[in-house]
């Protein structure tokens, strides 16, 4: 029954969502707040009916009711009640009710938006009902989740082990927000291109509404990415964090789109210009999202994350891709030239730095988009196979990108309009300075001694310090009294604060990268118990192997302890073997010690015997110095974007609410 | 992904297949014949499940040599796992991907060099197996197109600046005006909201929100 009633709401929000899109057209051609006050409802109408149809099939993935095909194929009985509730988007049928979930719901958030004009609000609403209603078409024609099983069996197939995870609980959500966030900068910038005028007042306008939908995305993608590399890093049981899958890339190039976004917004709403590029990126960004949709769920692609492999459905996504993004690209290409805003500057200025940026950060996203896609088409063309992975990678994108921050402390001590050059170089000599010191210490500190990992390392403490230059000269430090440094620092917006954070957490990534990347140390050998192996800076024995029985798996589970080589104090770490009888795979499960910056990576691999021992397991230890900061790194970028988020300038109803007294009074 | 697809027996193999026939054992020539099919055929039923889905890889046998084995390390992390999906052979637990290894130490100590490897894998295996993608006429555009893209953007960005050698100016007042008024008033294109009560609680009133870079000017007030 309830089943039923999820399939009919599902239905209903795909209703709502056209109505949302017809009354809003309707309403703007009429000018008629009523129609599109009736769509703006439907929005909201249609994200209610989509949480209630996602509700009811977390309903029944939580009673596992079997009789639904999806629950049957993903679920279990003997699963833990974690499991089961987050296998409802650990599917393909169920993760698309959440990104269109997801999408309704922004459209609700949207449609109750205060301070956007009626004809650009009308417009955003109808696009993004557009949006979900052919997502939600998607999800209803080709996937949809309710389907019913007939008989239903009386056991479920159970989920992937590698997802039986808690990061299964968030990482899809999180990330989806991410993607499907861009929905709405996608919406604003049809809007924009259709209600746009060539004048220097709508555009800052326009940069300031499509700010914080930018932000948040970012933000939420930010999170959702590192959390998903965190989560191959310990769950994979190889030691690698980033591995330039084709799915990871598919999540990494909106991303890269967005942040190209979210710097060339601010030169629209600071100064007007840029207008037409930062409406492209608005609309690149998701159809970067789209295209990573395309390519995890039709199996053109081959990777460890691709999932519910179908060319059909991989065709509809390809349809919707080519029709949404086609049509939007079409109106940009001939609305744009007609929308030139205003700002116009000087090459060395604030402007020219982030133009710059947006330089370095589309090829990096366009040799992302290259490297992932190059082996389809190359194979399609011409029939020759080849492979793009981590060496291709690093040797175009990681270029690109040191270039880009060697460039990225500048940008922000450099005015707008004209900037001095000279002068922002004087006041980054002290950053510089302490960055040469921080490389000779690393190049002394660090065995055994590279110079290229010194370099990287510079390029690390270069973003970290210049950020904090930044600060610094903002807040005059060392220059006006003591109280007037503190009364400029409180006086310093949050998103100055949530810059600064965000390029230092940069640096705080690629410091812990460079220092993973160079010096971590890896060894394997078959230990019987009491034996011992050493990694790197740490030792690490076998104390004992147990068979244990966990809710619906069956384990080896090791343990070991890691002792610093040099003395210290020792911890025990747990590392398993899990073995899942129900769909016959075997995972692993790693054991982190986790020592101040460094990680003690332990894995357990199958038992075998030895010449010396009748029973020896093979034990693989890495030494992953600094790997905390390479997702530190990323959440203090996040963090960044979320301040930023909570910057009065950009708090466009709360703002409006205290003000509305300021307004009345004068 | 079932790499490490095994059956329960795959956690206790090892005791059942002991090759200790156990105490008061005769140990004439038949009955190591029959101890040998015994042995032969209880590894055959326990493990047929595995090796049916996954040759179960033998042990890893580093190289003597340091310099070389560290060598092999760096060759394995830019070989890919023919059967898999984006592995190297370094990560990959498969079967093959450890025949890969084998085969990558011996020719080392064999005295080929690392490109001699990554030829004979070539040789064996197709471009395929490189993730490192051979530069030839059909990879240029994966190769130089990054780059030929920030330098075709540096040029023309470089011309646009060329050509618009123009003063910049503030926005004039009329225009700062206008502009507070969109921030201030909803007031943008036909609005018949406007004359709502909701007029006014929008968007931007105070000095605060007004962009960086735009003096900012008093609230619109009636004279």
């Amino acid at each position: 029954m309830i089943i039923e009633f999820g399939a009919f709401a599902l239905v209903l929000a795909f209703a709502l969502a056209l109505l949302q899109t017809g009354l809003s057209i309707a309403g703007r051609l009429r000018s008629s707040p009523v129609l599109t006050g009736a769509g703006q409802g439907a929005a909201l109408a249609s994200a209610l009916a989509n949480a209630l149809a996602f509700g009811a099939l977390i309903f029944a993935f939580a009673v596992s009711d079997f009789s639904v095909a999806n629950v049957a194929s993903n679920s279990h009985t003997d699963k833990p009640m974690l499991y089961k509730v987050a296998a409802a988007w650990g599917s393909h049928e169920g993760s698309l009710v959440l990104w269109c979930m997801v999408m309704t719901l922004f459209g609700a958030i949207l449609a109750r938006a205060r301070g956007l004009p009626f004809g650009l609000k009308a417009c955003a609403v109808a696009t993004q009902g557009g949006l979900s209603a052919l997502f939600l078409a998607f999800a209803l024609f080709t996937s949809n989740p309710f389907a019913r099983l007939d008989p239903a069996p009386f056991q479920g197939q159970s989920l992937n082990p590698l997802l039986q995870d808690p990061a299964l609980a968030i990482h899809p959500p999180l990330l989806y927000l991410g993607y499907v966030g861009f929905s709405v900068t996608f919406s604003l910038a049809v809007a924009a291109l259709i209600e746009g005028r060539p004048n220097s007042t709508f555009w800052p306008a326009w940069g300031r509404w499509v700010r914080p939908w930018a932000l948040a995305s970012w933000a939420f993608l930010t999170v959702g990415i590192t959390l998903g590399s965190f989560w191959a890093y310990y769950e994979l049981g190889w030691g690698g964090w980033w591995f330039w899958d084709p799915v990871e890339n598919a999540s990494f190039m909106p991303w890269l789109a967005g942040t190209a976004l979210l710097h060339s917004a601010v030169v629209t709403e600071r100064r007007g210009a840029l207008s037409g590029w930062t409406v492209f990126l608005a609309l690149l960004a998701f159809t970067f999202s789209m295209l990573g949709a395309f390519l995890v769920r039709s199996g053109v692609l081959t990777s460890v994350h691709a999932f519910a492999v179908d060319p059909e459905r991989g065709l509809m996504l390809l349809a919707i891709l080519g029709v949404t993004a086609g049509a939007a690209f079409a109106l940009f290409a001939w609305r744009a030239p007609q929308l030139k805003g205003g700002g116009l500057f000087a090459p060395v200025s604030r402007e020219g730095a982030l133009v710059l940026n947006n330089l370095f950060l589309t090829a990096a996203a366009a040799t992302v988009l290259l490297g992932t896609l190059y082996p389809l088409i190359l194979e399609a063309a011409t029939s020759q196979t080849i492979s793009v992975g981590p060496p291709y990678f690093a040797l175009t994108f990681t270029p690109l990108m040191i270039v880009a921050f060697l460039i990225l402390p500048a940008g922000p001590l450099l005015a707008w309009k004209r900037g001095d050059l000279t002068g922002a170089m004087q006041r980054l000599a002290v950053a510089a300075g302490l960055t040469l010191v921080a490389a000779l210490a690393s190049w002394f500190a660090f065995e055994p001694k590279k110079a290229m990992a010194a370099a990287g390392i510079a390029v690390g403490a270069w973003l970290i310090l210049g950020a904090l230059a930044e600060v610094v000269e903002r807040v005059r430090l060392f220059r006006v009294s003591f109280p007037e440094v503190m009364r400029r620092i409180r006086a310093l917006p949050l998103g100055a604060w949530g810059m600064t954070l965000a390029h230092a957490g940069l640096g705080v990534f690629v410091l812990g990268a460079v220092v993973e990347v160079s010096f971590k140390a890896e060894n394997a050998a078959p230990l019987a118990i009491g034996q011992e192996i050493s990694a790197g800076n740490w030792t690490v024995r076998l104390d004992d192997v147990q068979i244990v029985e966990g809710p619906n798996y069956l384990a080896e589970q090791g343990r070991l302890t890691v002792t610093p080589r040099d003395g210290g104090l020792s911890r025990e770490v747990v590392s398993e073997r899990r073995f899942f009888p129900t769909g016959g795979q075997t995972t692993t499960e790693v054991g982190l010690d986790f020592r101040g910056l460094d990680d003690v990576y332990v894995v357990m691999g199958e038992r075998r015997s030895t010449p010396e021992a009748a029973q020896a397991w093979t034990v693989r230890v890495y030494d992953n110095p600094w790997a905390r900061l390479i997702f530190l790194g990323p959440a203090i970028m996040a963090l960044g974007g979320v301040l930023s988020l909570f910057d009065r300038r950009l708090r466009v109803g709360v703002a409006a609410r205290r003000a509305a007294p300021v307004v009345e009074g004068a | 992904m079932g790499r490490y697809a095994g059956p329960i027996a795959l956690l206790n193999r090892h005791d059942r297949s002991s090759k200790d026939p156990g105490p008061g054992f005769r140990r004439d020539e038949r009955t190591w014949v029959g101890f040998f099919l015994t042995v032969l055929l209880s590894i055959l039923i326990l493990a047929t499940p595995t090796f049916a889905q996954e040759p179960a890889a033998l042990p890893d046998q580093p190289l003597a040599d340091a310099s070389q084995e560290a060598r092999a390390q760096a060759l394995f992390e830019v070989l890919r796992c023919v059967v898999c999906q984006h592995e190297s052979i370094a990560d990959s637990p498969a079967g093959i991907a450890g025949d890969m290894r084998r085969l990558v130490r011996e020719e080392i100590a064999n005295g080929s060099t690392d490109d001699q490897v990554k030829a004979d894998m070539v040789r064996r295996y197709g471009d395929f197996v490189l993730f490192e993608p051979p530069v030839r006429f059909g990879t240029w555009l994966l190769w130089f197109g990054p780059f030929a893209l920030v330098a075709l953007g540096g040029l023309a960005l470089l011309v646009v600046s060329r050509r618009k050698r123009v003063e910049t100016r503030d926005l004039s007042p009329e225009e700062e005006a206008q502009l507070n008024e969109v921030l201030q008033s909803d007031r943008f294109g036909p609005n018949p909201v406007a004359s709502s009560p909701h007029a006014g609680r929008s968007l931007g009133s105070t000095d605060d929100t007004v962009p960086v870079g735009v003096t900012p000017q008093p609230p619109i007030s009636k004279p």
